[in-house]
């Protein structure tokens, strides 16, 4: 893919986050709750009464786009382009439970409207009346990657011209119990799992350097669920093409806990970082975690962490994806 | 960067039929697959007609190969892809380097519906197989992996634009020189969350839709899938058919409101215009136009507007097959796609159903008649979402 350098980047997670990197603080909860976003003061940058007409993750992602779009100096994108693993779950599952419980009658269509898995990048679209390039990504625990792969493209065709670049999931009720009773979240039954997570996420990236000082130099993606081995075979593909065995490198890793422990011994012998830092310990589980992650090295980087950051992100449902950053 | 994109394959599922050979004969025959729904459970059973594909799941499993538990959009898009793959003629094994672009707007949400009843209702327990696949990346994940794809897999979710939007990025992907062979489209199987969703939207006729009628209610739902096969330069002179060339493709955003479009039809004037510009046509080129033509007040006005707008007194053909199929949301982009691509290599122009009376706003009648042996050389496909999405592709005569 084409170089895109982050001209800014916006996070909304469980992490404060003005914090530096290194003081990140693993949140120590039970593994039967999920990690919630700690959200910003929202009338700082849209009107109150669009927050109250707006959906908690339409709000989360529309609220990092314009604080990435006012960072890169109030730019207008030639390109929006959003990632979602399971969309605007909150009201997907209200307008799913009064469906049911009203058995299909004298039900309102706020619930259905906010639904709508492009609902972030249309309310960024609408407010800015911007009439460009807009799409969503769906595909599970790569859906951010799909976005990042896309804006590289448009990138590359629209030579210089700014790409927001957005990533949004949530956690209701609804997906946490089904989760658990999947064995992905713990249970209060005692029965261990993740820690779920969710988080919104924004940047602006172009191919132009102008004053960025960090680049997405690769990102690569496969679904390959159950095969540990090919999983593995590609891995080493993917370092020996894109990284230099003699870079100084921070790995974010996203294991957690007891998962994946296996494969990612065998790429911690592969890449042998510098600094290691297993994200979801901060994020949680959730679709769009290696946007945080993405967000993550971007500020490592800048921060004098290392020079070239690799993110390794596997999921339960057997997607893989391998992003470099580099300071430039 | 220097290929053309060229379709080499084409499959279809619709109310209309079960394969491409079904679809163009009803096309032809003006037969439509609107009325009664008779498998989805739901209250509105007898008033909202559908464009329902008329096989339960476990004809449609049968159909597809797989399991008859998997969710419809699931089974839909299978039997349209396997379908699109064996026409181009091309060797099975080059599908793991291939790429599957797909699209859907509800994903697994048929299954959901019944987990969610049994954890409401307390009737049954509710079955963890039922939202295992809730997500719409899943239902193309399965097909990928039924398919043998592994590492382009990709689905796009913008409303009635997705995949219209994934043969645009399939396109975007060959032109770039990462894929050679493409299978894109999209796939949406009927669930009560849309029926019951585009009914408190109140855009719903309890009648066969009359899309550009003066006197149309609303659009009928409908439910299926479409693929085309894209292929490079490179593999032009491997495939079976080469149905068409595509020279044109533009997205771009109404910016108006979440669900309605603008009444001048900013952005589907601006990806029709984008379209055109890109495949270096005058609008004069234009020879048929497969609306969007949803048959809602608002979609009609605001297409129509814009066609005037850009077209002025040599508006070519248009007609809406949403008339036959109804509206398939997130595989209408799909379908239309193969009814286009066929509709420039045969020279042919599908009718639109049940047209009476010219909406007084302009001068715009879409045709309703079936003409075969015409020359056309170019024809656009619309598909224009919620959330002011809008793409509009142009299937050139392959030369």
């Amino acid at each position: 893919m084409k170089r895109l350098y982050i001209h800014s980047a916006s996070c909304i997670s469980p992490q404060t986050s003005d914090m530096p990197v290194r003081e990140f603080t693993p949140l120590a909860v039970p593994e039967t709750a999920s990690l919630s976003c700690i959200e910003p003061d929202y009338k700082s940058r849209i009107d109150p009464k669009m927050i109250r007409r707006m959906s908690r993750i339409i709000r989360m992602g529309f609220y990092t786009a314009l604080e990435s779009m006012e960072e890169a100096g109030q730019i207008r994108p030639g390109a929006i382009i959003s990632a979602t693993g399971l969309g605007c779950l909150e009201d997907t599952g209200l307008f799913i439970e009064k469906l049911i419980n009203n058995r299909e009658e004298m039900l309102s269509p706020t619930a259905f409207i906010q639904s709508t898995h492009n609902a972030v990048a249309a309310q960024v679209a609408l407010s800015m009346q911007n009439h460009g390039y807009n799409h969503t990504w769906v595909q599970g625990g790569i859906s951010f990657e799909c976005a990042v792969e896309d804006a590289a493209l448009w990138a590359a065709e629209h030579w210089g011209q700014p790409v927001l670049l957005t990533a949004a999931d949530e956690v209701t009720k609804y997906s946490q119990q089904a989760l658990q009773r999947f064995g992905l979240a713990g249970s209060d039954d005692g029965t261990p799992g993740i820690t779920t997570g969710e988080g919104a996420m924004s940047m602006v990236v172009s191919t132009a350097k102008g004053s960025s000082s960090v680049s997405i130099d690769a990102c690569e993606t496969m679904y390959a669920p159950g095969d540990e081995h090919a999983v593995l075979q590609v891995m080493e593909q993917w370092i020996r093409q894109h990284v230099s065995s003699d870079e100084k490198l921070l790995l974010l890793n996203g294991g957690i806990g007891e998962r994946y422990i296996n494969f990612f011994d065998s790429v911690f012998s592969m890449i042998k970082p510098a600094e290691n830092i297993a994200f979801k310990k901060y994020c949680g589980e959730y679709p769009v975690a290696s946007a945080f992650a993405v967000w993550t090295a971007w500020k490592a980087l800048q921060e004098g962490m290392a020079p070239v950051a690799v993110i390794v992100n596997r999921d339960p449902r057997g997607y893989c994806s391998f992003i470099v950053l580099r300071r430039c | 960067m220097n290929t053309r994109v060229w379709v080499a394959g084409i499959g279809v599922i619709s109310a209309i039929g079960r394969n491409a050979a079904e679809n163009f004969a009803a096309l032809r025959a003006g037969r439509t697959g609107i009325g009664p729904l008779h498998h989805l459970e739901t209250i509105h059973r007898d008033v909202f007609p559908c464009g329902e594909v008329n096989l339960s799941n476990t004809a449609l499993a049968e159909l597809a190969g797989l399991d008859p538990h998997l969710p419809r959009t699931v089974l839909l898009s299978m039997i349209a892809a396997q379908e699109a793959f064996a026409s181009s003629g091309l060797d099975p094994g080059l599908l793991a380097d291939s790429a599957f672009i797909s699209a859907n707007t509800i994903g697994g949400m048929d299954r959901t519906e019944y987990y969610m009843h049994h954890l409401l209702t307390g009737t049954d327990i509710p079955r963890l197989e039922d939202v295992q696949y809730h997500d719409g990346g899943a239902v193309t994940a399965l097909v990928a992996s039924a398919l043998g794809i592994k590492r382009h897999i990709r689905t796009i979710s913008t409303a009635c634009s997705s995949s219209a939007n994934a043969i645009m990025h399939a396109a975007r992907m060959i032109k770039a020189g990462e894929i050679d062979i493409a299978i894109a489209g999209g796939a949406d199987a009927l669930c009560r969350f849309t029926l019951n969703g585009f009914n408190t939207l109140m855009i719903l006729d309890t009648a066969p839709c009359k899309p550009f009628d003066e006197e149309r209610k609303g659009l009928n739902l409908g439910e299926g899938a479409g693929y085309v096969v894209l292929v490079s330069d490179r593999l032009k002179e491997n495939v079976k058919t080469v149905f068409a060339e595509l020279t044109g493709y533009c997205n771009a955003n109404d910016a108006y409101h979440q669900t309605a479009s603008s009444a001048e039809g900013t952005g589907s004037a601006l990806a029709m215009e984008g379209a055109m510009k890109m495949a270096g046509l005058r609008p004069s080129y234009i020879g048929y136009i497969n609306l969007h033509g949803t048959g809602t007040p608002n979609n009609d006005l605001s297409e129509g507007t814009a066609i005037t707008r850009i077209f002025g007194e040599n508006k070519p053909a248009v007609s809406s097959t949403k008339s036959f199929t109804g509206h398939t949301l997130g595989a209408c982009g799909g379908i239309e796609a193969v009814y286009s691509a066929v509709a420039v290599q045969q020279g042919e122009r599908y009718p639109s159903l049940r047209f009476a009376t010219p909406m007084k706003e302009f001068e715009l009648a879409p045709v309703t008649e079936y003409a075969g042996n015409t020359n056309l050389r170019h024809v656009m496909s619309n598909s224009f979402g919620f959330g002011g999405n809008c793409t509009s592709l142009i299937f050139s005569k392959a030369e």
